[in-house]
């Protein structure tokens, strides 16, 4: 479904319920088991080990007994981070979601994926510093209260995201999966840092980089005056004059994230707001 | 900075266009948020500051090429920086130029000028520099510089019209040049005149006003007038012997037809009368035939009495000339004359061309024939003139006589016979090189080739009617270096001498090159021959007296008037300081020197009597030739129009336009140029 009919759909749950059941209805068929009891390794046998996680197939095979392990046996534990900062209010067009309203439908969609998996999620909502923050858990009550959360919150203050990743590192016990939904308009090499501090953790690191058409493309015309949402800071320029600067920069900006992040096996996922939500959510279980 | 199409300032209004078009239409920058504002570097601001200059400088530049086209419409010219930044000048200049010609004086135009001029004195602010010009024929400054309108006034009571012509042109001239120097900042003339038709020739083509200068024409009559006068008066032969006849034409100017009466005077005594009707049509002509006495010169004046004729305008003073035989000696070198002989004993051998033209002079010419070696035997003195043939052979004796007559009044007339020898260089004057020789199967000399002056430099006459075209095939080089008071009369028409003449002492010399022999020339076998040496006698008698007839306000040089010379002019003495003759006055001026008189005829100018004053549309086309839409108009005047300069010449005035368009196409190539590279 397009973002901006999906925008006409008042209820934040109701949207997320929409583009998951939409997506699972493409998924049938599908080898796709769930996310949480994902085969890891296997490993000798050690005294103490209960006896019920021998795999006696392999002992069959082998004459040895391993101990088969997953990921995470019991329940996944993924943390959305979302961010709220000003720049997440914008709209190039009149009546399309903002980047706000896009990542937190995003991150909704995510919530009730894994939900539906009886997997825990928790919330961190952070601008320039960590606002909200709600531990994973997985009843369905917990989802509704994340999404109703991200309803009820407005993307107002200036970004800091690279210090509110290195606090919701510290804060996360508990390693998991965390799903990083932001425009990343802060210094890249911090908040770079603080992707990698939530990495280091040992946690599975997504990043959905989220940005409206107009960033990606500059599609403005004649003298304009731009306002920072976050600073109010204006910048008068011709647009025409300034386009090929400013697509140069954005790109090196992308470029850098992928190429970083890449580095250091962290997921990263351009997200354009015009794109239909699912695309993301296939990034997500792909 | 003036401008002479003011008006063109309304103009300025369309800068208003560019000014709204700017501020209504411009590129307004549009109020977009974007979070991503890092990205657009440094430079956004200075190229979007360098696109409003632009736009400021596009706004400037269309502002200015509407004023430039405004103002070059507007016609701007430079006032004079000086004048400008004197203090000491006063604010106004006036020039009164006054006509006193004679027309000013028909009906009541002197009185109504003379008022005019006073109004217009008194309406002058107080401190006005004021010049007062009186003009005719020549202006005349009675009044320099002064703030004092009694000054004025006072010149203007001594004033009064006199005789002479008008000539418009040089009174305008004068008075801008008064104007000019007047100690003002802005100076006007006001040419006060009743606008002969006549007084104005080439006007328009001539006049150039200096810079400054406003000229105001103020007609003081604008009524045509029927006028007439007498163009002419010449004596014609008369049958009867006991009479004279004269031819009198005169020409009438204005409406109508008109009856006039000439009479011819002597002084105070009516010789005889003609009722004549005289239009503007075409000139009349009458005989008038009266008695007299003997031959004698007489010096008459004919009078055209016509009813609204200025008063002096109808007199014409002419002469007519002693009639009496002329007294000839001719000398020819033959020896068979009997001394004593008349002229009915003219030697059976002497040159027959010679001999039939003094035949064909009788009675005009009472001759007497002589070999030059018999001179001593008669008194030279009793003779008017003298006729040589050959003086080139004449003795030094009778050279020598020759001279002496001639610087006491005499004439010679000589014609060369075989040129050699310097008897007749020493008569003339000249350095004779020799006969030129030309074969006359191959070609000959025209006598076509002008004159020098002189008796027989006629206005509106060709040589050919003089003489007929003589040609030669023989005839005296001489050096044309002349020593002065030598010239040359007739020449052939390679330039060189036909008749040479000599100014010696009271009398003069005058020598063909060509000799009577028609096998050197055909000269004294033509029909022309004989009219014109009598011409040339009456001439060297003075009884055709070239410079007899003058007009009022000419100058006669002094060089012309004999030296410790009287001269009694029609109303008394008149000699001005500078020995020169001013002839003020028409009738006749006497120059009495020793026991001789000369008289000169002192007409009026004919063309003065014409009344008929140009149109207000020609005066208006003379102003428009320079006229200045800011100069002070007068509603008082019958004419508002001025003639006004550019204060810079015209040229000036001309380049600066040429370099506000130029400004104009340069500002629109930059506008233009910069349009083009600003990103609307």
């Amino acid at each position: 479904m397009r973002p901006e009919l999906l925008a006409r759909i008042g209820s934040m749950e109701m949207r997320a319920r929409q583009v998951v059941e939409g997506m699972m209805a493409g998924l049938h068929r599908s080898p796709f088991r769930g996310l949480s009891i994902e085969f890891a390794e296997y490993r000798r046998y050690q005294p103490g080990d209960e006896i019920d996680r021998i795999d006696w197939k392999a002992y069959a095979r082998s004459d040895r007994f391993y101990i088969k392990e997953f990921e995470d046996e019991t329940n996944l534990n993924a943390w959305i981070v979302l961010d709220a900062s000003a720049s997440m209010g914008f709209a190039s067009k009149d009546g399309a979601m903002t980047k706000w309203q896009y990542g937190a439908t995003l991150a909704a969609c995510m919530a009730y994926l894994l939900q539906c998996q009886n997997d825990a999620v928790g919330l961190v909502l952070l601008d320039e510093a960590i606002r909200v923050q709600m531990e994973p858990r997985g009843t369905r009550g917990h989802l509704a209260h994340v999404v109703g959360q991200m309803e009820r919150t407005t993307p107002s203050r200036q970004t800091r995201l690279a210090d509110a990743l290195h606090r919701t590192a510290s804060r996360i016990k508990r390693r998991g999966m965390v799903l990083v939904v932001s425009d990343l308009l802060d210094d890249p090499a911090e908040v770079i840092a603080g992707l990698r501090h939530l990495q280091f953790g040992g946690n599975d690191v997504r990043v959905f980089h989220t940005l409206d058409p107009a960033e990606l493309d500059f599609d403005f015309a004649g003298p304009t005056l731009f306002v920072d949402p976050e600073t109010n800071r204006t910048v008068p320029a011709l647009a025409d004059q300034v386009r090929a600067d400013y697509l140069g920069a954005m790109q090196a900006f992308l470029k850098n994230y992928s190429e970083e992040l890449g580095k250091t096996n962290i997921a990263y996922r351009l997200v354009n707001t015009s794109e239909p939500l699912d695309r993301a959510l296939f990034s997500l279980v792909s | 900075m003036g401008f002479v199409n003011l008006l063109f300032a309304i103009g300025a209004a369309t800068l208003a266009g560019p000014l709204l078009y700017h501020l209504l239409l411009r590129d307004r920058a549009q109020r977009r948020i974007l979070p991503t504002l890092r990205f657009l570097g440094q430079m956004a601001p200075q190229t979007y500051a360098a696109h409003r200059l632009k736009n400021l400088l596009l706004l400037l530049l269309r502002l200015a090429v509407l004023a430039l086209i405004v103002l070059a419409f507007m016609r701007p010219y430079m006032k004079a920086d000086a004048e400008q930044a004197d203090p000491d000048k006063a604010q106004e200049g006036v020039v009164f130029a006054l006509d006193t010609s004679l027309s000013m004086r028909a009906q009541d135009r002197w009185d109504n000028a003379r008022s005019r001029l006073e109004t217009l004195l008194e309406s002058q602010p107080p401190d006005t520099r004021l010049a007062l010009l009186l003009f005719d024929r020549a202006p005349r400054l009675a009044v320099s510089d002064t703030t004092d309108n009694l000054e004025v006034l006072a010149a203007l009571r001594t004033a009064k019209p006199g005789a002479a012509s008008t000539d418009l042109l040089a009174a305008i001239r004068s008075a801008c040049d008064a104007a000019s120097h007047l100690q003002a900042l802005r100076k006007r003339v006001y040419l006060l005149s009743d606008f002969q038709n006549s007084a104005l020739n080439d006007i328009r083509l001539d006049l150039v006003l200096p810079p400054g200068v406003d000229l105001f024409p103020v007609p003081i009559d604008d009524v045509d007038r029927f006028n007439a006068t007498i163009q002419n008066v010449r004596e014609t032969d008369s049958e009867a012997k006991d009479k004279r006849r004269i031819v009198v034409q005169a020409a009438g100017f204005g409406p109508g037809r008109h009856t006039a009466e000439v009479v011819v005077r002597d002084g105070g005594e009516v010789l005889a009368s003609r009722e004549i009707v005289v239009d503007a049509s075409r000139p009349v002509v009458a005989d008038i035939e009266f008695p007299v006495e003997t031959d004698r010169e007489m010096f008459l004046t004919a009078h055209l009495e016509l009813k609204d004729a200025i008063d002096e305008d109808n007199a014409f003073p002419f002469k007519i000339e002693d009639r009496s035989p002329i007294p000839l000696l001719v000398l020819a070198p033959i020896g068979s004359i009997r001394l004593g002989d008349e002229a009915g004993g003219i030697p059976s051998d002497a040159n027959p061309f010679l001999k039939a033209a003094v035949r064909a002079c009788e009675p005009r010419v009472r001759s007497k024939w002589l070999d030059p070696s018999q001179i001593d035997a008669v008194r030279v003195g009793d003779y008017a003139v003298v006729l040589a043939l050959g003086p080139e052979a004449f003795p030094p004796a009778t050279i020598a006589r020759l001279q002496e007559y001639v610087r006491s009044g005499g004439a010679v007339v000589a014609f060369p016979e075989k040129g050699e020898g310097d008897a007749l260089g020493d008569l003339v004057g000249v350095e004779v090189r020799g006969w030129r020789e030309i074969d006359p199967e191959v070609g000959y000399r025209l006598v076509s080739g002008g004159t020098d002056g002189g008796p027989f430099s006629i206005p509106g006459e060709s040589v050919d009617s003089l003489v007929g075209h003589p040609r030669a095939s023989r005839y005296l080089e001489v050096s044309e270096e002349f020593p002065e008071g030598v010239g040359a009369l007739l020449r052939f028409d390679d330039g060189s001498p036909f008749l040479l003449a000599r100014k010696m002492g009271s009398g003069s010399v005058f020598c063909f090159t060509v000799p009577l022999d028609p096998r050197a020339t055909d000269f004294p076998i033509r029909a022309s021959f004989c009219p014109f040496l009598l011409e040339m006698f009456r001439h060297a008698t003075r009884r055709a007296e070239g410079a007899f007839d003058y007009r009022v306000g000419d100058i006669v040089p002094g060089n012309e008037l004999p030296e410790g010379g009287m001269v009694l002019a029609p109303t008394g003495r008149s000699l001005d300081e500078s020995g020169t003759l001013a002839l003020a006055e028409p009738g006749f001026y006497r120059i009495v020197t020793g026991g001789k008189n000369r008289t000169l005829a002192v007409r009026t100018d004919p063309e003065e009597s014409d009344l008929s004053m140009m149109t207000v549309d020609e005066i208006d086309a003379i102003s428009r030739l320079s006229r200045s839409e800011d100069a002070f108009t007068d509603p008082d005047l019958l004419t508002a129009s001025s003639l006004t300069s550019s204060d810079r010449p015209p040229d000036a005035s001309r380049r600066l336009w040429f370099t506000l368009l130029s400004a104009v196409l340069g500002v629109m190539a930059l506008e233009s140029l910069l349009a083009a590279r600003t990103v609307r």
